[in-house]
This record gives C-alpha cells, sequence and structure tokens, in this order.
C-alpha cells in the first residue's frame, strides 16, 4: 500500500509504548505499532532519543522491509518528526523500527510514536 | 436528521407517537428538559476492570444511566471515548441500527465522520432502555471502557394527564398501524422506542 487519498480519509491517533532498540533482539527490529486488525496506519509522529557516542540511522519498516528513507538519529539531542516531515505511507502491516548502531544497550535508543489509524473490515 | 446537532423531537404542548412493537401510542409532551455531556453520563463499561485485548462486554446494562419515570422519554445520542465498538440492542434481543444482516456500531470513527453524533440518535422509553454489546477491537487492553450520552429528557401526558402519583400513563390514543394515526388527523413526531425486528 502506497498511494494515500489523504485528503478523503480520516482516523484516530494512537501513541505507541515506548520502545528500546537493541540489536540483542535478533536482528534488531522492535515492533513500534502493532495494527489493530483490519485497520491500515500512517505515521504522524516520531520521537527518538539516542544516547550513544554516535548518530544513527533509523530503519522505518513493516515487519521489517523498509518502507521509508532512513533517518539520522543525532546522538544527545532530542529528535521529533511530525506530520509534516514523515511520508504518508500507509501500512498495512505491523509497524517496524531498526537502528543502524552494531551495539546498541537498552534504552540507549528510545522511540516512540504517534500514528493514525484508518478503520477497515474488522477494526 | 442529518448530521446535524441534536434537536428535541418536540416541544411541550406537541405530540410523540411512540412506535413499539409495531404500534403506535400517542402522548403529549408535557415538559422537557436537557441533558448536557456531563460526568455523569458517562459509562464505564468495565466497570474499572478494564477490557483484555479482542474482549468483549456483553448484555451491559445502561439502566442506572439512562432509566426514566413513568411515561417519560429520552432522546439521546452517543459516543465512545476509547477505541471500542458498540452495538446496541433495545430490547436486550433487538439490534439497532441493523441491516438485514449486519450491525452498525458506535466507535471512535464515527464521531470522525459525524461530529455531532446524529447517527447514533435513539429513544428511550420508562425503564426501556437499550443493551450494549460491547468490544475491544485493538490487540491490546483498554484500561478503560466509557460510552457517553446526552440529550433531552420528556415527560409524556396520556389522556388523563401526567403521571402526577408515579403511576403508569395511558397514551391519548393507541393505534394499530401508521396509516390509522395519519387518519386521526392528529400532528405528530414519530419516535421508535424500541427497534423493529429484522
Amino acid at each position: 500500500m502506497s498511494r494515500t487519498f489523504k485528503n478523503y480519509k480520516k482516523g484516530v491517533f494512537k501513541t505507541s509504548p515506548m520502545v528500546s532498540i537493541t540489536v540483542a533482539v535478533a536482528p534488531g527490529v522492535q515492533n513500534l505499532w502493532i495494527l489493530t486488525a483490519g485497520r491500515t496506519a500512517i505515521l504522524r509522529k516520531l520521537t527518538v532519543r539516542n544516547r550513544q557516542a554516535a548518530p544513527v540511522d533509523l530503519l522505518i519498516g513493516e515487519g521489517g522491509v523498509q518502507r521509508m528513507v532512513l533517518l539520522q538519529a543525532l546522538n544527545g539531542v532530542d529528535a521529533t518528526w511530525t506530520e509534516r516531515d514523515l511520508q504518508d505511507w500507509e501500512f498495512t502491516g505491523t509497524i517496524t523500527i531498526q537502528s543502524t548502531a552494531a551495539a546498541v544497550a537498552p534504552n540507549e535508543i528510545q522511540c516512540q510514536a504517534t500514528v493514525e489509524e484508518f478503520q477497515g473490515p474488522t477494526g | 436528521m442529518g448530521y446535524e446537532p441534536i434537536k428535541p423531537i418536540a416541544d411541550p404542548g406537541e405530540n410523540l407517537l411512540l412506535v413499539d412493537n409495531a404500534r403506535y401510542h400517542l402522548y403529549q409532551v408535557a415538559y422537557r428538559e436537557t441533558i448536557p455531556p456531563s460526568h455523569p453520563f458517562v459509562a464505564e463499561a468495565s466497570a474499572g476492570a478494564g477490557l483484555a485485548a479482542g474482549g468483549r462486554i456483553q448484555a451491559f446494562n445502561t439502566n442506572t444511566i439512562l432509566d426514566l419515570s413513568e411515561a417519560q422519554v429520552g432522546q439521546f445520542r452517543a459516543y465512545v471515548l476509547d477505541d471500542v465498538h458498540v452495538r446496541m440492542n433495545q430490547p436486550g434481543a433487538t439490534a439497532r441500527h441493523s441491516t438485514g444482516q449486519l450491525i452498525a456500531t458506535f466507535n471512535p470513527f464515527s464521531k470522525l465522520q459525524d461530529p455531532y453524533d446524529a447517527m447514533t440518535e435513539f429513544f428511550s422509553f420508562e425503564d426501556q432502555r437499550p443493551i450494549l454489546d460491547i468490544t475491544n477491537p485493538t490487540g491490546y487492553a483498554l484500561v478503560q471502557v466509557r460510552v457517553a450520552f446526552y440529550g433531552f429528557r420528556f415527560v409524556l401526558a396520556g389522556k388523563e394527564g401526567i403521571s402526577s402519583l408515579g403511576g403508569k400513563v395511558a397514551p391519548i390514543e393507541t393505534f394499530e398501524n401508521i396509516k390509522a394515526a395519519r387518519e386521526s388527523g392528529a400532528k405528530f413526531a414519530v419516535v421508535g422506542v424500541g427497534g423493529w425486528p429484522r
């Protein structure tokens, strides 16, 4: 699903649980938002705190398959991407996030998202 | 009705024709007051227990919220505050807002398409309140299950006046069919106070 008829859709906004990216979870893919069955979603806001010594690239995907251009999360600063910055990719599966960091301790990279969910035939 | 803010179905002095079980009962409105959106009219259907992922609350009784005294009818609209699907039965075995095979729900998307909750409007006569069937469509537990109501309460007068002693009030007239009601010459607004079986 790539094309979104943005002007015709109305969804409900949901906030994800806080997610900590760790490569200990092979291959480092974390579920950012698990869709309500039958619904689709667009990522509307992403907040990231990179507490490592260097920036990392974040890969937003659908079941681990990349769906957006890599986002660079600078270290030592708060990073937030909002609706103006993010593409309107309409996800039909679990929204996932990965980091390019080689080694990450728990809570070194914290992420939280707001999604807009759209109604489907079962949800 | 349309997608408009709630308006009272009738003014005092006007008539209501209540449709219940395929019969038509004519009453006159004696008094009307508003039930504004407010916290006493927010039902927490899980009673603090929350609702598990995919869970269901069957037969949630709205009696403590919507029950009215004798010869009174309520005109209500509803909206949800949590991500749940709410089916309405009135009476308990008859689904409201239904077609031949499907039953519509109140859900968080309802208000997005219909900001005035116009399509949720229903009427409840005396203690013939709706019974709700609530499901959690999400993959996570909800800590609260809230459904809110607001609208109007009408006190009705029958052929012997109002229910001043709290007793039953016979309608001004009962008709077997809508044709007879129309031919009676009375002016009225038609109000369904229970589902029409599918």
